[in-house]
C-alpha cells in the first residue's frame, strides 16, 4: 500500500549507507568499423610507428646481446650466450647484483612499513598531524630526485656517516614510500567500515581486527606496494650514484660506469636481465593491484 | 535475552548535525521492536549507539539494566546485521559463523558443532565452504542471521537488512527471521523505512521523525490511532482534510475542513501515545482549533450522488447535516490494485482522496467522470493536530 | 565516524596511543626527508674548501657564483628548452598513438601497447639511454646498417649528440605521457562519440568538438609531467649529450661527485628547485584558468 496525503513520497537516504548509483561501464566497444578518412589512417600509422619506436631499442638490446661479436655487423654473424657467461661469472657484475638485491629488498621494506603504519593509524585517526606526515611521505614524488640526492648527500656528511650501503637504503626507502602510501591507501579506502565493526561486534579487540580482518583484506596491497618499491629502487640511479659515494655499486651504476669505458655486449646482457627482471616484477605488482591501469 | 534502555540519548554529528534528540525509548525483553522512519531521521544512529559504535553526547546506554554507555562494542554482546552485512569476504561461510564463538574463546570442536547448528537453523547446511561471493543474496542474509545469532548475544540489531532484496525473497526472509527470532527468543531492536516490513514483522514500533520518536505502539495502534499527522500519513495510506473545531461533545469533534465541508471524527483513544506531546488525545480540542482530520482509504464511503443537483456550488451537500452530507466528488480513475479496488477521487476544491473497497464487496455502478459522494463513519476518522 | 574508545581508556589516552604509532613514520620521514631538504638549504651557504672538504659560513658566495657565470645561466636556458621541446615532441607522437590505443585498438592490440607501455615506464634510464647509444653508435647500430645498406661511405655514429639526447630525453619520458593521455581518452564515452556522429559530424569535426575537449585535462597534465621529469633527468644527457648537452641535473652531480663542491651543488639545486616551483606555480594558474573554458579554440561559444 502507497501512501497518499502529505507524505513525500519514501526517497533513499544519501548518507554513504547505501550503493552509490552504479556508472555505467565506459567503453567496452572498440570500434572496428574503418572510416574512409585519411585522418584515422594517418592516426594508425602513427601508433604503429610510435610502438615500434618503444619496442625496437629493446629489441636490439636483446640483438647485441647474444650476438658473437664484440661488434653488431649485418648480417648478423649468429648466437651465442657467451656474454651472458661472463656477466655471470664476473665477481664485478655479480657484486651490483646483490648490492642491488639488498638494497632494493631492505628499502622496499622500508618504505612498505613507513607507508603501512602511516595509512593504518590516518585510516582510523584522521588527526592533523598524520594529514601532514603524508604529505610529507608523497612529496618526493614532486622533487626531482638529483635534488634529493643532493639533499641526502649534504645530510650524511653532516652526521659523518656516508658511503654506507645502510644509507642507500634509507634513502630508496623514503625516496619510493609514496607509492606503497597511495596503493595502501587506496586498498584501506576499499574495505567496508563495516566489517571492521561486524568484527567488532562479534567481540573482536582493535588489535584482533586488524590482525584478522583488515591486515588480510589489504595483503594484496601491501605486497604491490613491496614490490612496486623493489621494483623502483632496483632501476634507481642517481639517488644511489649519488648517496653511494663510490663506495656501493649498485647494478645501474655498474652497467652506467661500464659504459664510459667499454661498449662491451656483456652491459646489453645485464640490461635484458633488467629488463626481463622488470618486466616480470610489473606484471606481478599489475596483478596484485588487480589492473593499475585498465 | 535482556531489555534495552534508551534514556534521554543524544547524537550531535560533527557539522551540527543532530542526528538524535534526546530518545528515550526501553525495548522489553524478548521483544521486536522497529524503529521506523524516513531517511536520515536517525534510526541507523541510535542502533549504532545500543552497538557501541557511537558514543551519545548525552544521555545512557542500558542493557540489561547495566549502564553500557562507555562501554566498547566489543564487550556488549549484541549481535548486529549491518546493511552491507560485512560478511568477511577472505573467509568460509563457516569460519564467518565461527569468528565470534572464537573471539569468545570457545574451544574449536564445540564452537564448529555450534556454527554447524546454526547454519542448519537457517538452511544453511552443505554450503560451510563456501566463500559468501558464492551465494545468493537471501542465502548471504541468512549467514548473516547466523553469524549474530551464534554467539548467543543478548540483543539482536539489524540495520535495514532487507533493502538490497527484491520483494518475493523478502518476504520470505521476513517469515524466516521472525520464526527464528521467536524461536531463540531473543531481544530484537530491527531499522527499516519500510512501513509495511515494520508492520508485519514486530510486537511495537517506534516511528522516529528528525532524531526524535514520534509514536510508539503495537502495528495496530499506530495504524488506527496516529498520534500526528506525520505517523498517519507514513504508516499506511490516509487522507488528511484540514479545517477547524466547530464543535465538540466528548471524544466526537466536528470540523468544518478548509473547502467548508463538515465532517465528523473522534479524537485518538490514546493508546499508543506515551511518548508525543503532539497529541491531539489532550483535552484543548476545542472549538476554533486547527486540526487535521485522517480517514483512511477503507474507511471512505462511496455513494452515487445526482448529477443534477452538482450546479456551481456543493449545493447537493447540506452543510449542517449533522456532518453527515458527505464530500461531494468525482470519481478520477479507478485501479485494480491486486484484491482491491480503489477509486482516485477529487473534491470541487481538487483535492484528492483515495477510497478503496474489497474486490466483490460491493460495486458501485460508476465510471471515471462520476459525481459521487464521500462519507465515513466518525469512528474511523481521527482528529489530529495539523 | 569515531569508534568509540576502549571502556576504561580514556580519549586523551587513545590519543596518545595514535601519537605513538605515528612515531615511527612520522619519526623517519621528518629525520631523514625533512631534515635532509633542511640540510641542502643550509649546505648551500657554506664555504668550499677548494681541494676537499667545507667550512661552516653564511655566505651568498655559491648564489653569486651560480647567476654571474654565464655558463650555469646558459645551462639553466638549455634545460628549459630541451625539457620543453621534449614535452611538445612527447605530446605530439604520445596523442594519436593513445587515441588509437585507447579509442581505436582492438582489445589484443591494446594489451600489447599497454604493456609495452608500461614495462618500459619503470625500466632504468640507464638501460634505455644506453640502447639508444647502441642503436645510434656507428659501431653497432643505425649507422652500421646503412653502410652494410650502401647508403653511407662509411659507418656513421650520431651519438652523443643534441639529436640523441633529444630522442634519448623522448624515449624516456613517452610512457609517462601515454599513460597520462590513456586515462581522459579512454574516459570519453562512446557513445558520445557516435551521438555527435549520428547528427552529421564528419569524423575530424567530432574528434575536434568531443575528444579534444574532454581529454584536454590529460593532455596538459601529461605535458607538465613531461616537462618537470626532463627538467630533473641526470642519466639521458650524460649518456647521450656532450658536454653541450649538459643539463642542469648533470652540472649540479658533477659539482658533487666530481669536483667535491657539495656547498656549490647545494646552491644550484636550491636554485632549480625554485625553477621549477615557479613554473609548477604558473602551470597551476594557467591550467586552473583553463578548466574554466574547456573549450580552446572555439570561438561560438
Ligand atoms: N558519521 C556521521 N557524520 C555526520 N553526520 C552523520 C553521520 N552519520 C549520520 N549522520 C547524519 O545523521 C542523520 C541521521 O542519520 P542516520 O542515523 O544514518 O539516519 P537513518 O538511518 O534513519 O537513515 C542524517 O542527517 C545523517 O546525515
Ligand atoms: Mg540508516
Amino acid at each position: 500500500m502507497a501512501n497518499a496525503g502529505p507524505r513525500p513520497a519514501p526517497s533513499r537516504p544519501g548518507n554513504g549507507e547505501d550503493m552509490g548509483a552504479g556508472i555505467g561501464p565506459v567503453l567496452e566497444r572498440p570500434s572496428r568499423r574503418r572510416w574512409p578518412d585519411p585522418s584515422l589512417a594517418l592516426v594508425g600509422t602513427t601508433f604503429w610507428v610510435v610502438l615500434a619506436f618503444i619496442v625496437v631499442p629493446l629489441g636490439v638490446l636483446a640483438a647485441v646481446s647474444v650476438h658473437p661479436g664484440r661488434f653488431m655487423t649485418f648480417p648478423p654473424q649468429g648466437f651465442s650466450l657467451r656474454w651472458y657467461q661472463t656477466l655471470l661469472t664476473s665477481s664485478q657484475w655479480l657484486e651490483a647484483i646483490r648490492n642491488s638485491l639488498v638494497v632494493a629488498l631492505g628499502s622496499a621494506v622500508l618504505a612498505t612499513s613507513i607507508a603501512l603504519v602511516l595509512a593504518l593509524v590516518l585510516d582510523r585517526y584522521p588527526v592533523r598531524f598524520g594529514e601532514y606526515m603524508r604529505r610529507l611521505g608523497m612529496m618526493p614524488l614532486f622533487l626531482p630526485p638529483v635534488i634529493m640526492g643532493v639533499a641526502f648527500v649534504a645530510f650524511f656528511y653532516e652526521i659523518g656517516f656516508s658511503g654506507r650501503i645502510e644509507n642507500l637504503i634509507i634513502a630508496h626507502g623514503i625516496f619510493n614510500a609514496p607509492f606503497p602510501l597511495l596503493l595502501i591507501s587506496s586498498g584501506l579506502s576499499k574495505v567496508n567500515r563495516e566489517l571492521e565493526e561486524s568484527a567488532m561486534n562479534l567481540g573482536a579487540r582493535p588489535a584482533t581486527v586488524l590482525r584478522t580482518v583488515t591486515l588480510p583484506l589489504i595483503r594484496a596491497d601491501v605486497f604491490a606496494g613491496v614490490l612496486f618499491a623493489f621494483l623502483l629502487s632496483l632501476n634507481e640511479y642517481i639517488v644511489a650514484f649519488l648517496v653511494s659515494g663510490f663506495t656501493v655499486v649498485t647494478l645501474p651504476i655498474e652497467i652506467f660506469s661500464s659504459l664510459r669505458y667499454s661498449f662491451s655486449p656483456v652491459i646489453a646482457a645485464a640490461s635484458v636481465l633488467f629488463i626481463a627482471g622488470t618486466g616480470f616484477l610489473v606484471w606481478l605488482a599489475d596483478r596484485l593491484a588487480g589492473g593499475l591501469w585498465d | 535475552m535482556s531489555q534495552v534502555d534508551l534514556v534521554e540519548v543524544t547524537k550531535t554529528f560533527p557539522g551540527g548535525v543532530k542526528a538524535v534528540d534526546g530518545v528515550s525509548l526501553t525495548v522489553r525483553q524478548g521483544e521486536f521492536l522497529t524503529l521506523l522512519g524516513p531517511s536520515g531521521c536517525g534510526k541507523t544512529t541510535s542502533l549504532r549507539m545500543i552497538a557501541g559504535f557511537e558514543q551519545p553526547d548525552a544521555g545512557r546506554v542500558l542493557i540489561g539494566g547495566r549502564d553500557v554507555t562507555r562501554v566498547p562494542p566489543y564487550e556488549r554482546d549484541t549481535g548486529m546485521v549491518f546493511q552491507s552485512l560485512a560478511l568477511f569476504p577472505h573467509m568460509s561461510v563457516l569460519d564467518n559463523v565461527l569468528y565470534g564463538l572464537r573471539m569468545r574463546g570457545v574451544s574449536r570442536t564445540e564452537a564448529e558443532r555450534r556454527a554447524r547448528e546454526m547454519l542448519a537453523l537457517v538452511q544453511l547446511s552443505g554450503y560451510e565452504h563456501r566463500r559468501p561471493h558464492q551465494l545468493s543474496g537471501g542465502q548471504r542474509q541468512r549467514v548473516a542471521f547466523a553469524r549474530a545469532l551464534a554467539v548467543n548475544p543478548s540483543i539482536f540489531l539489524l540495520d535495514e537488512p532487507f533493502a538490497a532484496l527484491d520483494a518475493k525473497i523478502r518476504d520470505e526472509l521476513q517469515v524466516e527471521l521472525r520464526r527464528l527470532q521467536q524461536r531463540v527468543g531473543i531481544t530484537t531492536v530491527f531499522v527499516t523505512h519500510n512501513q509495511r516490513e515494520a508492520m508485519t514483522l514486530s510486537d511495537r514500533i517506534a516511528v522516529m521523525r528528525d532524531g526524535r520518536i514520534e509514536q510508539i505502539g503495537s502495528p495496530q495502534e499506530i495504524y488506527e490511532d496516529p498520534a500526528t499527522v506525520f505517523v498517519a500519513g507514513f504508516v499506511g495510506m490516509t487522507n488528511l482534510f484540514r479545517g477547524h473545531v466547530v464543535e465538540r461533545a466528548g471524544r466526537r469533534v466536528r470540523v468544518k475542513t478548509e473547502e467548508g465541508f463538515v465532517v465528523e471524527a473522534e479524537l485518538g483513544a490514546g493508546t499508543g501515545n506515551g511518548a508525543s506531546k503532539d497529541s491531539a488525545a489532550a483535552g484543548d480540542v476545542a472549538p476554533g482549533k486547527p486540526v487535521t482530520v485522517s480517514v483512511r482509504p477503507e474507511s471512505v464511503r462511496l455513494e452515487p450522488r445526482d448529477q443534477d443537483a452538482r450546479g456551481g456550488s456543493p449545493a447537493g451537500v447540506d452543510p449542517s447535516g449533522g456532518g453527515q452530507g458527505g464530500i461531494p466528488v468525482t470519481v478520477d480513475l479507478i485501479r485494480f490494485v491486486g484484491e482491491l479496488i480503489e477509486y482516485h477521487l477529487y473534491t470541487p476544491g481538487g483535492q484528492e482522496i483515495i477510497g478503496t473497497y474489497q474486490r466483490g464487496q460491493r460495486t458501485l455502478s460508476m465510471g471515471q467522470g462520476g459525481a459521487a459522494i464521500v462519507r465515513f463513519d466518525p469512528k474511523e476518522a481521527r482528529v489530529l493536530w495539523r | 565516524m569515531a569508534v568509540a574508545g576502549g571502556g576504561s581508556r580514556s580519549a586523551k589516552q587513545a590519543n596518545r596511543l595514535v601519537y605513538l604509532l605515528l612515531a615511527y613514520p612520522g619519526g623517519m620521514l621528518v629525520v631523514f626527508f625533512l631534515v635532509p631538504l633542511i640540510m641542502l638549504v643550509v649546505f648551500s651557504v657554506y664555504r668550499n674548501i677548494p681541494g676537499g672538504g667545507w667550512e661552516t659560513a653564511f655566505t651568498w658566495d655559491n648564489y653569486v657564483r651560480a647567476f654571474e657565470r654565464g655558463l650555469y645561466r646558459d645551462r639553466l636556458v638549455f634545460t628549459l628548452q630541451l625539457s620543453a621541446l621534449t614535452a611538445l615532441i612527447c605530446l605530439a607522437m604520445g596523442y594519436p598513438f593513445t587515441y588509437y590505443l585507447a579509442r581505436r585498438a582492438s582489445p589484443l592490440v591494446r594489451r600489447i601497447g599497454l604493456a609495452a607501455t608500461i614495462s618500459t615506464l619503470w625500466l632504468t634510464y640507464v638501460v634505455r639511454s644506453y640502447a639508444w647509444s647502441v642503436l645510434l653508435s656507428s659501431t653497432s647500430g643505425i649507422g652500421r646498417l646503412l653502410f652494410w645498406l650502401g647508403l653511407t661511405e662509411r659507418p656513421v655514429g650520431y651519438a652523443p649528440g643534441y639529436v640523441a639526447t633529444l630522442i634519448g630525453m623522448v624515449y624516456a619520458f613517452l610512457p609517462f605521457m601515454i599513460l597520462s593521455l590513456y586515462g581522459s581518452l579512454r574516459a570519453v564515452d562512446p557513445s558520445m562519440e557516435e551521438a555527435s556522429m549520428n547528427l552529421g559530424a564528419r569524423p575530424w569535426r567530432t574528434f575536434w568538438h568531443v575528444v579534444l575537449p574532454l581529454s584536454w585535462p590529460g593532455a596538459a597534465s601529461g605535458t607538465l609531467l613531461v616537462f618537470l621529469l626532463a627538467m630533473g633527468n641526470y642519466v639521458v644527457p650524460s649518456i647521450l649529450g656532450q658536454p653541450a648537452q649538459w643539463t642542469m641535473p648533470v652540472i649540479i652531480t658533477n659539482q658533487v661527485m666530481y669536483e667535491s663542491n657539495v656547498p656549490f651543488g647545494a646552491a644550484i639545486s636550491v636554485v632549480l628547485m625554485a625553477v621549477l616551483g615557479l613554473v609548477l606555480f604558473a602551470a597551476g594558474k594557467l591550467l586552473g584558468a583553463a578548466r574554466m573554458n574547456p573549450y580552446p579554440g572555439r570561438r561560438d561559444s
